[in-house]
């Protein structure tokens, strides 16, 4: 894991994706630093899944580039990637249903040369720490939805992240429960040294959490600054409008 | 009573070949939703290699017959189901029974087409007697041992590294290869479980059966492949169990029917068969995420 540790920045130089004749992303650029909490948003359809997918290897390119500092990376694959120390979350969460909870974040260690018992100690470890220690022993299948993104990540940290992209953790979470979740990837970037990339609807997260703000609308870049900066952006306003609420 | 303890010790005898069986093609659907149906001829080839091997001393016979099937499950995986790995269930479907084929018929080119006798571990035949009540050692020897191997692989898939990762791959084969799970290695590993129980299947089978033909193993995978579906692809308990549905429902049969209409057992098996599919089309213990891998 000594590359994983070593690496600064993630990002993509003019990638554009396409899908048929339409772009999904066009000519876009972005940077996730490892000491950072990166919000991506921007309306339904913008281009946000496609561009995790970019990242984490899911979705090749048309144009552009994907990079770790001055390593290229297009054209890998997830699992390479993965191993590099870039992992994701699925807005389907995606755990293997049948396996217990601790078995789910133990899988997680697969990739690292991490003995039996000491990958489920960490596991349990992570459990702990995100709060789910008590449900270690419970059928993953059977959690409830919030429960279910909180394994996701836990398991996404198994893998020993630089990089950690985050589809939507809030989606089905109550409200009351959000400042604990964001508290919980506050202490991500800070506790597992990874840098944070949150794609997500809820305005709320975004803006408490992110230092930084990264906007796109019709596959393009539209805004980057802080959050305060990019809500009073008159273009930001413009994509929204009559969408945000929905 | 006596007739009764026969006709359990029977079905479950047989019920613990049919679930071995399954239980190989199942491991390997599971993680590559490849049903392999050379999974017979691996057992066609594991009693051959018995005969071949047996002039020198029994025990021996069985290790190196087991070591050879390992490797040719093993050697088959390599050479001709990785290739087609990410294509499409029919192809991989195709491809086994093109091994299947091409094992059958090279046996028919070294040993001829016609049965051959052998008799392998005769004590084996003999019963334990019990009062009136008549029990083939064999019968008990083979639900044991299955007992056992069931028992061991349980421990494996829950307890080991590489069986965690494999339960993870059979249900998600992607989201285990992201998390860093070795696809070549989970594979490999489940063609030599599968390969494993093949060969122990090949001993029993030879013991029980007495004779040995290159289509041997047709038989046996059809119903290992239907036992699995019986259980709901992808679940490993559901194969074991299917297995042993069909096992009792062949012994009740064959212990049910009027004599006349015995040969035709196996009609009556898969009749069952079908009123089961109906009545359950998911298979009656469908996996948790038998899904077809995306």
């Amino acid at each position: 894991m000594t590359a994983a540790n070593a690496l600064a920045t993630l990002g993509t130089d003019g990638v554009t994706v396409r899908f048929g004749g339409l772009a999904a992303l066009e000519d876009l650029t972005l940077e996730l630093a490892r000491d950072e909490i990166l919000g991506l948003i921007g309306p339904n359809g913008a281009g946000k899944s496609t561009l995790i997918n970019v990242l984490s290897g899911f979705q090749p390119v048309a144009a552009g580039r994907v990079y770790a500092d001055s390593r290229t990376l297009t054209g890998r694959r997830p699992h390479e990637l993965s191993h590099l120390g870039i992992a994701r979350t699925f807005q389907a969460v995606r755990l293997f249903a049948g396996l217990s909870v601790l078995e789910n974040v133990a899988a997680g260690f697969s990739g690292r040369p991490v003995a039996r018992r000491a990958a489920r100690t960490r596991a349990l470890e992570i459990l702990d720490w995100i709060g789910l220690g008590a449900k270690a022993q419970a059928i993953a299948g059977t959690l409830p939805y919030g429960d279910e993104r909180r394994v996701g990540i836990a398991r996404a940290l198994a893998t020993g992240p630089a990089f950690l992209l985050l589809d939507e953790p809030a989606a089905g979470t109550n409200e009351e429960d959000i400042p604990s979740l964001m508290s919980m990837i506050a202490r991500i970037r800070d506790e597992f040294d990874c840098g944070v990339l949150v794609v997500e609807h809820n305005m709320g997260l975004i803006m408490g959490l992110c230092s930084r703000v990264h906007v796109i609308d019709h596959g393009r870049t539209i805004a980057i600054g802080s959050p305060r900066a990019v809500q009073d952006d008159p273009e930001v306003r413009q994509a929204y409008l009559g969408e945000d609420e929905a | 009573m006596t007739t009764a303890i026969q006709v359990i010790v029977d079905a479950l005898s047989v019920g613990s070949l049919y679930a071995l069986t399954a239980l190989g093609i199942g491991l390997i659907f599971g993680i590559m939703r490849l049903i392999n149906f050379a999974h017979g001829e691996f057992v066609m080839i594991g009693a051959y290699m018995l005969m071949a091997i047996v002039a020198q001393y029994e025990p021996l016979a069985i290790i190196v017959a087991m070591v050879l099937v390992v490797v040719l499950a093993l050697f088959s995986e390599r050479i001709a189901f990785r290739p087609v790995r990410n294509a499409s269930p029919t192809t991989m479907l195709v491809t086994s029974f093109a091994v299947s084929y091409f094992l059958q018929y090279l046996f028919v080119m070294i040993y001829g087409a016609r049965p051959k006798g052998f008799e392998f571990l005769a004590g084996l035949a003999e019963p334990f007697v019990i009062g009136t009540i008549r029990i083939p050692k064999l019968n008990v020897a083979i639900v044991a041992v299955t007992i056992v191997l069931l028992a061991g692989l349980a421990l494996f898939l829950t307890r080991s590294r590489f069986g965690v990762q494999m339960r993870a791959a059979a249900l998600n084969f992607r989201m285990a290869r992201l998390l860093g799970v070795r696809a070549d290695r989970v594979i490999a590993v489940a063609f030599a479980l599968s390969g494993i129980l093949a060969g122990v299947t090949a001993i029993f089978i030879t013991v029980q059966g007495g004779t040995l033909s290159p289509g041997m193993g047709v038989q046996l995978a059809l119903i290992g492949f239907v036992a699995t579906i019986i259980g709901g692809m992808g679940s490993l308990i559901g194969a074991v169990l299917g297995g042993y549905f069909i096992g009792v429902v062949t012994v009740l049969l064959q212990f049910g029917l009027p004599l006349e209409m015995r040969p035709y057992r196996e009609a009556f098996v898969f009749a069952a068969v079908i009123l089961v599919l109906l009545a359950r089309p998911q298979g009656l213990f469908r996996g948790a995420e038998a899904r077809e891998r995306v």
